[in-house]
């Protein structure tokens, strides 16, 4: 007889959490990725009580480099550098965390059913899916923005809109390729009951692909906001936004360098930070490597 | 071969035809008042009577179906009607600024496949050495900063520093515009308009260069570890014989899908390259328009980029077949 | 040696270095193969005999030759530089592999890689090339060469596909062909093609084969010479009918239990018991010693590793020092 305890063996179990969390743990990169986001963190939720209002403007000082009184200077309209890279940061991790929750809930959801119904109900969503991606993502989001004007909530309506589809996709290959496996299989044939499938073997096999995809994907929704401001499009003055203060300093470097270094810094270690974290789960998760 | 590419053209029809009803629901059903916007009222109040004349002439106060009949005629006929801000029509103006665009993305995808790929073959066959993780490392760097600053950061440094401090006239570079405008067989730049080309393309490659360089890297080493490789080394060949006619030809052909689906990804930075080096293309246009809501504009550029997306993507698709005769023929497999 | 003789190993020893130790997979072998020959060389996954064959080529990389000489007419090849080495593959040494589908390139026509073998080492072009392929189809029982040629692997049969690898191998007439388990990969009514055109091809072209295989009936079919392999060592080397009519080494007469008969003659199987050994930490003495059902306690067995000693005839040699008792039992168990 076989016992279910033998499927255990096949199937990724609680040991394995602990196991791919040491691997993470024992990535340097992904460490850095971890200590860059927390940083940001900290800076971002912390940040905005510690440090001056950033839409003050201090009349008596534009264009200035770092002093004791602003350490990154002052912009052209004499408002604290220093504060809005603060309130910048925050604004991205805002739209990037909000923007990667609601896109992976309609894309997990619409794979989910896609993969697990399959026939039309596969058919349907994922011919909308392929429809959608005819259209290039940055395109579409500038339409979007277009029609549905400016601001950050229209930004990150757009962004979830252009964002969920690849989701969608990975959940649902995920979702088809783990329901061949042969132990899901064997484990039809004993009778084992389909929500103990689910949650104790597919579920496992789907989540990984999709939990280093939204790690990026945060880093890539940061970038899509920062873009859409640096246009104009996006999140408008006097909010501080990353983009937008890039946008704005261009006519200013020459003077005042660090307009255009600091907020294109803050970008880069936040778009970094996700990206190492999403490399590392992927090292870490990956079952197959540890052979 | 043919069949193959009926299937991928029908297919694109199809998916042509999707994502166009896509933009007219985008365009024509999602704001409350279309004929509002298209008549300029996005950003500034429009008196009633324009309104009412504009949606007379887009046939915007007729029914939903018939609007979207019209709309697939108009899209056949290239008619998009006329852009509120330029009183100009739509389809002239893309015609005027698609050549620019065009030109651009073709020479960025040219830097991005040859140097993406020349590097890669470098990189796998230097496996772990210090070029190597270098490359790896810029790429995931690279990759973090916006195509846009890395714009500012080239224009500053050929633009203003180079001048500043006196650096040899070749290397001071216009950052803006396009130049003379001047081409041999439409595509070759002159060495004029090559000083106004370089930036641009350079940086609109830059976003996938180093991305192509790592799938290369990728799919060349595990090319490699194939068994028929190791056949052509029990035949005698030499190492370099083996890399270049069995290794690289398999091992390009997830590069060459990846340079197809990435098409997508450069329209989208083209869009930021254009603007910040004020290229006269499509990709800035679609910024301005975006910013005045023009609607007409906004229809007519998007379509346009959805039928070049799709026929690079049925290139790419035939370029595959062309490259792995199982595609080709068809795994029928035992006669 | 006798002109004759093609290829002597003498005490060859490979080895890999693996993170958990160094796997000694060729410890100590020695055989000859002389023109004419078909030298079939028997054991189980992991007993060496794909490495000695691959070692002879030349085609292990990471591997480690510790000691021994590859004598082929009469040069050293493991004293040989790459340049002498690959004009030694193909063109004087062929080879075949066990999966005809991963072992041919995909993307090139057969004929292509057949024709590369006279391309790369007799320098013909490309219509001379296409042509010997045509003639080598031809040769292997391909039916429409003229038309065959320009097909790819994947567009025929394992069966015939494995006959395209063979005349791939043996395009330049070489006088060994060292077959790696040709027809494990094939339905046992297609082995049996394989193997006819494998001697065909070898009184055509007068020369020799080194079958590697696990499959005795293959052996008993084809081979006039064998060696049996256990651990990566040689336990018993001769002509056919000596080995397996007299077998003197436990582990043959192992194997020759293991085999059921077709006509069913046998009564029960008789598996040989225990697991193969670790090849990072060999037993003492005998490596076979564990599951050998004669094994002597007290005895030499577990202390001494036996070293192939001539048995009754001549040329055939067991490695185990109660090899004449052995023999003499299994001749009774049988009669």
């Amino acid at each position: 007889m076989i016992d279910e305890s033998l499927l255990e063996l096949a199937a990724p179990s609680r040991s394995f959490r602990s196991d791919a969390w040491r691997r993470f743990r024992s990535n340097r990169l992904a460490l850095v990725g971890m200590a860059l986001v927390l940083l940001l963190l900290i800076a971002g939720l912390i940040g905005p009580f510690l440090v001056q209002d950033p839409l003050i403007q201090d009349r008596l000082k534009f264009k200035t480099g770092p002093d004791s009184q602003h350490w990154f200077g002052t912009d052209q309209i004499g408002r604290d550098v220093f504060a809005r890279i603060i309130y910048g940061i925050r604004l991205s991790l805002f739209v990037g965390f909000l923007v990667t929750l609601l896109e992976s809930l309609v894309g997990v959801t619409l794979g989910a059913l896609a993969g697990w119904f399959g026939k039309w109900v596969d058919s349907a969503i994922m011919r909308l899916v392929d429809v959608f991606l005819a259209i290039p993502y940055f395109v579409l989001a500038v339409a979007f923005i277009a029609v549905l004007g400016r601001g950050i909530s229209a930004v990150i309506v757009t962004l979830v809109i252009t964002s969920w589809l690849v989701t969608a996709r990975v959940v649902r290959a995920s979702l088809v390729q783990a329901k061949e496996f042969d132990y899901v299989e064997a484990a039809k044939a004993i009778g084992v009951p389909t929500r103990r499938i689910i949650t104790r073997h597919i579920l496992p096999n789907v989540i990984q692909p999709v939990l280093v995809l939204e790690a990026i994907g945060i880093g890539s929704a940061v970038l899509a906001e920062a873009a859409l401001s640096f246009l104009g499009v996006g999140v408008q003055e006097p909010t501080p936004s990353l983009g937008l203060m890039i946008s704005r300093s261009k006519s200013f470097f020459s003077e005042a360098p660090g307009l255009l270094f600091f907020p294109a810094l803050a970008i880069v270690i936040t778009v970094l930070g996700f990206l190492l974290i999403g490399d590392g789960l992927r090292d870490a998760l990956d079952v197959k490597e540890d052979v | 071969m043919l069949t193959y590419i009926l299937r991928r053209v029908v297919g694109l029809l199809f998916t042509v035809w999707g994502a166009l009803t896509i933009v007219f629901f985008l365009f024509f059903l999602l704001p409350d008042n279309p004929a509002n916007l298209i008549a300029g009222g996005g950003n500034r109040p429009v008196p009633e009577s324009v309104v009412k004349n504009v949606a007379r002439k887009y046939g915007l106060d007729k029914p939903i179906a018939v609007q979207y009949v019209n709309y697939l005629g108009n899209v056949a006929t290239l008619d998009f009607g006329k852009s509120f801000k330029d009183d100009r029509q739509v389809s002239s103006i893309i015609g005027e600024r698609a050549p620019a665009s065009v030109r651009l993305a073709i020479w960025a995808m040219v830097i991005e496949a040859s140097v993406g790929i020349s590097l890669g073959i470098l990189s796998a066959k230097r496996k772990n050495s210090f070029a190597d993780t270098a490359t790896t490392v810029t790429a995931s760097v690279a990759s973090a900063i916006p195509v846009f600053v890395l714009g500012y950061a080239f224009q500053q440094l050929t633009g203003v520093y180079a001048f500043d401090h006196d650096w040899p006239s070749w290397v001071r570079l216009p950052v803006q515009g396009l130049g003379p405008n001047e081409w041999f067989l439409g595509i070759i730049p002159s060495i004029d308009q090559l000083r106004s080309l370089v930036q641009p393309a350079i940086v609109l490659a830059s976003v996938s260069t180093v991305i192509v360089a790592r799938l290369t890297r990728t799919t060349m080493l595990e090319t490699s570890k194939s068994d028929y490789i190791r056949t052509a080394r029990a035949k005698g060949l030499t190492e370099g014989q083996i890399t270049r006619k069995h290794t690289l030809r398999n091992a390009m052909i997830p590069v060459i899908t990846f340079l197809g689906i990435d098409f997508g990804t450069l329209v989208g930075a083209a869009i930021l390259t254009e603007t910040v080096f004020n290229w006269p293309g499509l990709g800035s246009k679609i910024v301005v328009a975006a910013e005045g809501r023009d609607l007409p504009t906004m229809v007519g550029l998007t379509t346009v980029v959805v039928f070049v997306y799709g026929f690079v993507n049925l290139l790419v698709d035939i370029s595959y077949a062309w490259f792995d005769p199982r595609v080709r023929l068809g795994t029928k497999g035992s006669k | 040696m006798s002109d004759r003789a093609l290829l002597s190993v003498e005490d060859l020893e490979v080895s890999f270095n693996t993170p958990d130790g160094v796997v000694r997979a060729v410890n100590g072998v020695s055989f000859s193969v002389d023109r004419g020959d078909v030298f079939a060389i028997v054991g189980e996954s992991g007993s060496g005999k794909s490495v000695t064959a691959m070692s002879i080529l030349g085609l292990l990389p990471t591997a480690e030759i510790k000691a021994g000489r590859i004598l082929w007419q009469g040069e050293n090849l493991l004293a040989a530089p790459d340049s002498r080495m690959r004009e030694v593959r193909g063109g004087e040494i062929g080879m075949i592999f066990q999966d005809p589908l991963t072992a041919l390139n995909p993307v090139h026509s057969v004929g292509r890689q057949i024709g590369e073998m006279v391309r790369v080492h007799q320098g013909m072009n490309k219509k001379q090339s296409l042509a010997h392929a045509i003639e080598m189809l031809d040769l292997v029982g391909i039916p429409q060469p003229d038309r065959r040629v320009n097909m790819y692997p994947h567009e025929f049969s394992g069966g015939m596909r494995q006959r395209d690898m063979i005349a791939m191998a043996i395009a330049c007439r070489p006088a060994l062909l060292i077959a790696d388990e040709p027809t494990t990969a094939l339905d046992v009514t297609v082995q049996a093609q394989v193997l006819e055109v494998l001697i065909s091809i070898k009184d055509e072209i007068d020369s020799a084969i080194m079958l590697i295989t696990h499959d005795l009936g293959v052996v008993a079919g084809v081979a006039n010479k064998i060696m049996v392999m256990y651990a990566g060592a040689s336990v018993e080397t001769g002509d056919v009918d000596q080995v397996f009519d007299q077998s003197a080494h436990p582990y043959t007469i192992g194997l020759l239990n293991s085999v059921p008969s077709v006509d069913g003659s046998e009564e029960e199987l008789t598996p040989i018991g225990g697991q193969p050994p670790s090849m990072i930490n060999l037993p003492t003495g005998c490596p076979f010693h564990p599951r050998c059902r004669f094994m002597k306690a007290g005895g030499l067995c577990d202390s001494v590793n036996p070293p192939l000693i001539e048995i009754g005839s001549v040329g055939h040699r067991a490695a185990c020092h109660y090899a004449a008792e052995v023999a003499t039992i299994r001749l009774a168990e049988r009669s």
